[in-house]
Parts: structure tokens; C-alpha cells; sequence
């Protein structure tokens, strides 16, 4: 289920706002499930802020867009500056069909100059990524599969 | 056949916006492609971000520099950030920048070893509002510095902002 959503950054919003905002869609995109820990996701993405804060200003995310894969759902998510964020418009609402996700990964785009900077956000997190993301609503076999048992067996507890 | 039109009033908090979004993010990429470490720069984004566009907005801001500190104590290289304000805003000028045309320019930047550091600093051209996490400090010398122009980097329509490079 491939998803793509455009934010407006400058001069609609600064950097630090449309961070918030791309935050904020992935954050409730993933709290439509029950296996996913809100904390968790709160946590990686407050990581993920020391490259997507330059990511944003530096105007890449036009061009290369960030990804969350939580299968079913593959979801790209571009910005627009310019007059273009002014006329564009937004759908913020959580992308649909996330009840079902029990894995979940971001894919940060490791682009010029940022890589360095783009792969040390990546490891601080095995929800964090600095490859390309797959072309399907799946997580490569090779990289880490990562469930929050902890999380549902909270949620299992209500 | 009907016709639509469209009209939206460019602010100058848009201006102010969009130019520090574009300084900031020139910084940060001028900082990577040195490999100067950005923790600094993103430790203190909030109010970096909300210093410049205030300062922008209320048009007191004559320029943001950025200055690259080496280990032998050598200040080198220095990007300068000068913003020109347009007496009235111009309805027919769009939000506009060169960042394509600066990634070719950033290849022409002189390396620097590591564990060089940086710092921020702004000038004024009149009375400025206080903001947190900014204090009076002073720059460093440009003295025999040779001083390269990118040209424009944005314009907006109250004000652009241009590039120095000084080395």
C-alpha cells in the first residue's frame, strides 16, 4: 500500500515546525496499532531530528523523500518551499491501513552532503535507516526485524 | 469557460521564514560537506531559527556568519550571509533560491582538519530585539582573507540574502 504525502515547509512553516509536522503524521500513522509502543516511536523520532532538522532546511526532501515502512504501508514524504508551499495542499491525516503493523522502519535519505550525518542519526536506532527503502510495504530480510514485544504485551495488559 | 484566479499576500514572516530556512539550511550543509560536526547547530536550532526570522522580519539583521574554528587556531574558511530588505514588498517576486547551484559551489571549499569547530554570529543594521540563546560576542578577523561571492542565495519578496565565502 504505497503512500505519498507532501509537506509545505518555508514560508509556510520554518525547518523546525515542518520537522514537527513530518514527526507528527509518522507518529500518528503508527498509532493506529496496537503492537507499536507510542514511546518508541516518540524516542527514534526525536532522534531522526538530528538529520531531518538539515534534511528540511537544506531543502533535500523535495527531491528524495523520507520513507516509513510498516507493512502494509509504505509511505514517502516530500517537502515543497517556495511559493509552492503556499498553493499546496496538505493532507495530514494518518495514512490508513496501519491497524495491522507490527514492524516498523524509517528510511532517512542519505543525500549529499548529509550522508555522514544521516547514518549516525540511523544508528541510534535499529527503527532508523540510512539505506534506500525497499520498492514494496516490506522490511528487507537483511536488515533488523524489530518488534515491540514489550508493547504488546502492554497493550495485552488493558 | 470559467476562469479562476488566484492571489496570496507574501508577508514579510514569509520572507523572514523562507530566507531562514535557507540560511540554516546552508549552514548545515556547508558544515557536512566539511564534516564539521553539526551537533552544536542542532542543540541549539529552536532558538538559532527563531533569532534569525525575528531578526529578519523586524529587519534589524545585516548579516549571519559563520565562522569554522581549526584546531591551530586558525578561523578559516568564513561564510558570510549578507540579507537585503526591499523598501516594499514586491508582489511579482517569488520565493526563489540557488541551492542546486551552491552544491557545485561547495566542492570549490577548501577542506579543513579535523575537530574544526564553528560558531554563529549575526550583525545589525539598527536596533535589534533581545532573543534567547544569543549574546554580544565578537567576530574575528577577516584580515588577509581573500573574499570569494556565490551571488544570491534566496530572495523573497522583502528581502534575498547572498553568500561570501572568505578563506
Amino acid at each position: 500500500m504505497r503512500r505519498t504525502r507532501t509537506i509545505c515547509a518555508a514560508p509556510r512553516r520554518g525547518p523546525g515546525e515542518t520537522w514537527g509536522t513530518i514527526s507528527a503524521l509518522i507518529a500518528a500513522t503508527l498509532d493506529q496499532s496496537d503492537a507499536i509502543d507510542g514511546g518508541t516511536v516518540s524516542e527514534v523520532l526525536a532522534s531522526a531530528a538530528k538529520a531531518g532538522l538539515p534534511l528540511v532546511a537544506g531543502g533535500h526532501l523535495e527531491k528524495s523523500p523520507i520513507v516509513l515502512l510498516a507493512p502494509p504501508i509504505h509511505l514517502s514524504i516530500f517537502t515543497v518551499s517556495g511559493d509552492r508551499a503556499l498553493s499546496t495542499e496538505e493532507i495530514l491525516s494518518p495514512v490508513p491501513g496501519g491497524t495491522s503493523s507490527r514492524e516498523w522502519k524509517i528510511h532517512l535519505p542519505a543525500v549529499d552532503p548529509l550522508v555522514s550525518v544521516v547514518k549516525s542519526a540511523a544508528n541510534e536506532s535499529a527503527h532508523l535507516s540510512g539505506d534506500p527503502a525497499p520498492e514494496e510495504a516490506e522490511i528487507s530480510e537483511k536488515s533488523t526485524v524489530v518488534i515491540d514485544r514489550e508493547a504488546l504485551a502492554r497493550r495485552g495488559q488493558r | 469557460m470559467a476562469t479562476y484566479t488566484t492571489t496570496s499576500t507574501h508577508t514579510r514572516t514569509h520572507t523572514a521564514v523562507y530566507l531562514t530556512e535557507v540560511i540554516l539550511g546552508t549552514i548545515g550543509d556547508i558544515l557536512a560537506h566539511l564534516e564539521i560536526d553539526l551537533a552544536r547547530l542542532y542543540n541549539n536550532w529552536d532558538l538559532d531559527e527563531a533569532a534569525i526570522k525575528k531578526w529578519i522580519e523586524e529587519e534589524s539583521l545585516k548579516e549571519v556568519v559563520l565562522e569554522c574554528y581549526q584546531p591551530s587556531g586558525l578561523v578559516s574558511p568564513i561564510v558570510e550571509f549578507p540579507v537585503s530588505y526591499e523598501t516594499s514588498g514586491r508582489a511579482d517576486v517569488a520565493f526563489t533560491e540557488h541551492r542546486s547551484a551552491l552544491a557545485r559551489y561547495r566542492a570549490k571549499l577548501d577542506s579543513v582538519p579535523a575537530g574544526t569547530t564553528f560558531r554563529l554570529f549575526c550583525t545589525y543594521r539598527k536596533t535589534h530585539t533581545d532573543m534567547p540563546g544569543w549574546s554580544p560576542a565578537t567576530r574575528a578577523s577577516t584580515t588577509g582573507l581573500r573574499s570569494s561571492s556565490f551571488g544570491t542565495l534566496a530572495s523573497a519578496p522583502h528581502a534575498n540574502v547572498g553568500m561570501k565565502y572568505l578563506r
